[in-house]
Formats: structure tokens, C-alpha cells, sequence
């Protein structure tokens, strides 16, 4: 039987911690990546990542140097950057920002959940759990998906998602 | 495995760092605006990842000898 195959949507987190050697996430997170590709599961990122990879840019040599890694990540395990409808996506955004999903502090992460959601992700991937692999959090982005008939989406660390590809998958 | 806790991560913390940059870029942003940093965005990071992947493909061919 052909294994379903999954669309895991990476947030800047991931990519970061993958980038760089030192990072105390950075064994945890190849691992994950490794068995995502494994499991033959698309990986993606959408333009609200490709924003945050901008500002790098504007961090002096740091910067470029993380730059270069967080691309290097993306070309390694094939993850490829999907074409959004912007309006769409920061429309969605600010629908969940006026549902209090979280507060405009963290607009950035609503405009990964819109992306990710108007993708049709199966799951958004980051190392924050507080603000976006978050049950609460997840759970106000779907109610509003549902009321619109979007895709749920789960939001999960790497970690967890090592976890159930592990005990799910391989 | 020890378990280490995000704000441990390098990775977490600059990436926090740049969602506040896109917060602040984009919270007020009118759609022609934010059309425009995406577009300002693609036309530098895009370009960027394919020379990312051909510099990697020719330092394989050199150090293969190819």
C-alpha cells in the first residue's frame, strides 16, 4: 500500500537550528529533517519564512553567514518554497489576529499559520511551543479554518513529529 | 539524550529576533505594501538559494575531479 504523503510546512526555527552546527538543537533537528525525507514527506516554507530570511540580510556578517546555512538547509533536504496568494495570506492573518489568536506581538507567526493553512499543510513544524506548536494556539487557528472551510492543520515540534513518523510511518 | 529547552537554541532565539522585524514590517502593512516586501524578499532570497545549490554542485565536481 502507497504511503500517504504529507506536506510538513518548516518554520524559521527549524531551518536556523538546522543551519548551524553549534545550535543545541541542530543533531535533533537533522535528525527530524532525515526522517521526514525518509518518510517520503514533502517539506515546504512559504513567503512569510522567505521575509524573516530577508532580515538576516540586514545583520551584518552574522547574518549572511546564518543566510547561507538556512539556504543550504533548503537545497540539502529539497525543501521547496511555495507561491502564495498574499492578499489571501495576510487577509487570514488578520482574521486570526481579530480572533485573538495571539496578539499582534506575534503577527509574524499568524502569517505563518495562514501561509501554511492556504498551502494545505499537514503540519507546521517549530521549535517555539509556546506561540506556535501550541494545542491552544492550533486549536483558535482551526476553529477559524473550519468556520471557513480551510484544512486543519496540526502544529507540532520536531520532536513530536520525529516521534509519530517513527511510530506511525517507518 | 539530555533535554534541552528552546530558549538553549540559537536557532530559536535569532528566529524570534526576525519574527519581530516582520511583525513590525508588516502589522499595519495594506496589501500593495505587503505584495511589495514579499516581492523585495523573493527577488533577493530566491536567486540566493539556487547560487547556494550550484556553488555546493561545483565544489562536489572539483572535489571529485570532475
Amino acid at each position: 500500500m502507497a504511503r500517504e504523503e504529507k506536506v510538513v510546512y518548516l518554520d524559521g526555527s527549524v531551518l536556523l537550528a538546522a543551519a548551524a552546527l553549534e545550535d543545541k538543537l541542530h543533531d535533533e533537528t537533522v535528525e527530524f529533517l532525515k526522517l521526514v525525507e525518509q518518510a517520503d514527506w514533502k517539506m515546504i516554507i512559504g513567503t512569510p519564512i522567505l521575509l524573516e530570511l530577508e532580515q538576516l540580510l540586514y545583520l551584518g556578517d552574522m547574518g549572511w553567514f546564518r543566510l547561507r546555512h538556512a539556504l543550504s538547509v533548503l537545497s540539502k533536504y529539497n525543501v521547496k518554497v511555495v507561491e502564495d496568494n498574499h492578499e489571501e495570506v495576510l487577509k487570514l492573518a488578520k482574521t486570526y489576529l481579530e480572533e485573538d489568536v495571539l496578539s499582534e506581538k506575534y503577527f509574524a507567526n499568524l502569517l505563518i499559520f495562514a501561509s501554511a493553512t492556504l498551502a494545505e499543510a499537514d503540519y507546521v513544524v517549530s521549535w517555539d511551543s509556546r506561540r506556535m506548536a501550541n494545542k491552544s494556539v492550533v486549536t483558535a487557528v482551526n476553529r477559524i479554518n473550519i468556520n471557513r472551510k480551510l484544512k486543519e492543520i496540526e502544529a507540532v515540534t520536531p520532536k513530536r513529529l520525529s516521534q509519530i513518523i517513527k511510530e506511525e510511518v517507518l | 539524550m539530555p533535554k534541552v529547552r528552546e530558549e538553549e537554541s540559537l536557532g530559536f532565539l535569532l528566529d524570534e529576533k526576525l519574527k519581530e522585524f516582520v511583525t513590525k514590517n508588516t502589522l499595519k502593512a495594506k496589501k500593495e505594501e505587503y505584495e511589495e516586501q514579499v516581492a523585495i524578499a523573493k527577488e533577493v532570497i530566491l536567486p540566493l538559494v539556487k547560487a547556494v545549490e550550484r556553488s555546493k554542485k561545483i565544489v562536489r565536481m572539483l572535489l571529485l575531479g570532475g
